[in-house]
């Protein structure tokens, strides 16, 4: 009777504590969300970490100085060089430093993943079962009789089985709401930081994309057109700039890693605020109706004994 | 760094904290972070304007002296670009105890519900000895 009354209260705590499918697809969501935003801004840093070198290098390519260098100006310029070097080798290591900030984070998302992957509802209900089989052998044997009457009958095994299984799954669940809740302020703070390293990683190969730009447009559009060298060439290098300028020159990289920080805004807003949707309604109705099931499972078995 | 944390901050205050914040538009003042994305973005314009001239086309002295501007602007984005970073890099590093513990919390989170089986499965496995030992007993 203290068993089933142990049951009972776990399961009332389980309704209380909300519904496990809509804490566990909610994390599902917010960590896979999570997991690309990493990779996405992660790949943007990669990018962004040469488009800097390369726009400056384009830079000193573009205005190299005309011949004759005198030898005062070739130590001149050979300082400039060193002194811009270092200043481009320290933004180098501070991109590294933060893809490891970034990287930490998506180590969090891929352990809420696994967790969230790591239901144990199954297993609870198998182990339940060998325990209630272990349970009546050993009452077998304390009576000495081998055909006597199981203790725990199948029906009612199979009905704390499922019992068990369901509570597992809802503790499962509210562990997860728990984890999201206790993360929520850290993990917000680190996306808010995120966004940032995305932004001006994007901001430096969107500079590089748009000198590259300019230079194409003065030196394969402007300057033979001015001089009345155009051709072929020059109707393709016209149309693919034009192109390029009216629909926008964002990378695949940066286009992608943006996609995925809209959608883990949406997510963790929706995370923050608490919110349910109709189709997380529904799953909620379902677990309490799985729920109701099988407490009635249990009191069918109990009614039979 | 007040910037950053400014920023950092934003995202997880909840709706009610909001809407507990004056509703009158307060005119906050650039944030050293906000500054230095401006200050890149200005001088990433003028980059772009450089470029776009053909070099082809200036004098030896107009030629002198575009090159040297656009050495100038490629060390000061170079240099924006280093405290902007180190800003950002400063803010997140401070962040990551917090974050790593979290990791932890979750990866502990996850060994505990596994042993919850584990115990169930080892009582299991206890009473199915016993049983074997009084049966063997008889």
């Amino acid at each position: 009777m203290r068993f089933y009354f142990t049951f009972l209260s776990m399961l009332a705590l389980a309704l209380l504590t909300g519904c496990a499918t809509v804490s566990v697809e909610r994390a599902r969501n917010v960590s896979s969300a999570g997991v690309a935003y990493a990779q996405a801004t992660a790949g943007v840093i990669d990018v962004a970490m040469n488009a800097s070198i390369d726009a400056s290098s384009e830079r000193q390519v573009r205005s190299k100085p005309r011949p004759p260098v005198s030898e005062s100006d070739q130590a001149l310029r050979a300082a400039g060089l060193k002194e811009l070097d270092s200043e481009l080798a320290r933004n180098v290591v501070t991109y590294v430093r933060l893809k490891r900030s970034v990287n930490a984070v998506e180590a969090y998302f891929e352990a809420l993943q696994q967790l969230a992957d790591g239901s144990t509802a199954e297993a609870t209900e198998t182990a339940v079962k060998s325990l209630a089989d272990r349970i009546n052998g050993l009452n077998s044997a304390l009576e000495k009789s081998e055909g006597a009457k199981p203790l725990i009958s199948d029906e009612k095994k199979t009905a704390i089985g499922g019992l068990a299984k369901l509570v597992a799954k809802q503790a499962h669940g509210a562990l997860l709401a728990r984890a999201l809740e206790r993360d929520a302020a850290t993990v917000g703070r680190a996306l808010a930081l995120q966004e940032l390293v995305l932004k001006a990683a994007s901001d430096d190969i969107r500079a590089n994309l748009n000198d590259a730009a300019a230079r194409f447009y003065t030196d394969r559009i402007v300057s033979p057109y001015a001089a009345g060298n155009i051709g072929a060439a020059w109707v393709e290098d016209r149309r693919s700039y034009l192109k390029a300028h009216a629909i926008g020159n964002t990378t695949e990289t940066i286009s992608a890693a943006e996609a995925a920080a809209r959608q883990m805004q949406t997510v963790w807003e929706r995370i923050l605020s608490g919110e349910y949707s109709a189709k997380e309604l529904v799953a909620s109705l379902k677990d309490t109706e799985e729920l109701l099931g099988a407490v009635a499972a249990l009191k069918d078995a109990n009614a039979k004994k | 760094m007040t910037g950053i944390s400014r920023h950092a901050t934003r995202r997880p205050v909840s709706r009610s904290t909001e809407r507990r914040a004056p509703s009158a538009a307060v005119v906050e003042p650039l944030s050293a972070h906000d500054q230095l994305v401006a200050i890149k973005s200005s001088l990433e314009t003028i980059s772009e304007a450089l470029n776009a001239i053909d070099p082809e086309t200036l004098s030896n002295s107009e030629h002198a002296k575009w090159a040297d501007e656009v050495n100038q602007v490629d060390l000061a984005i170079a240099r924006v670009r280093s405290s902007l970073l180190n800003g950002i890099a400063e803010a997140f590093e401070a962040e990551m105890p917090s974050i790593r513990a979290s990791t932890a919390r979750l990866e502990k989170d996850l060994s505990r519900l596994r042993k919850a089986v584990d115990v169930i499965n080892a009582i299991a496995g206890v009473l199915g000895v016993v049983e074997q030992i009084i049966r063997l007993g008889r």
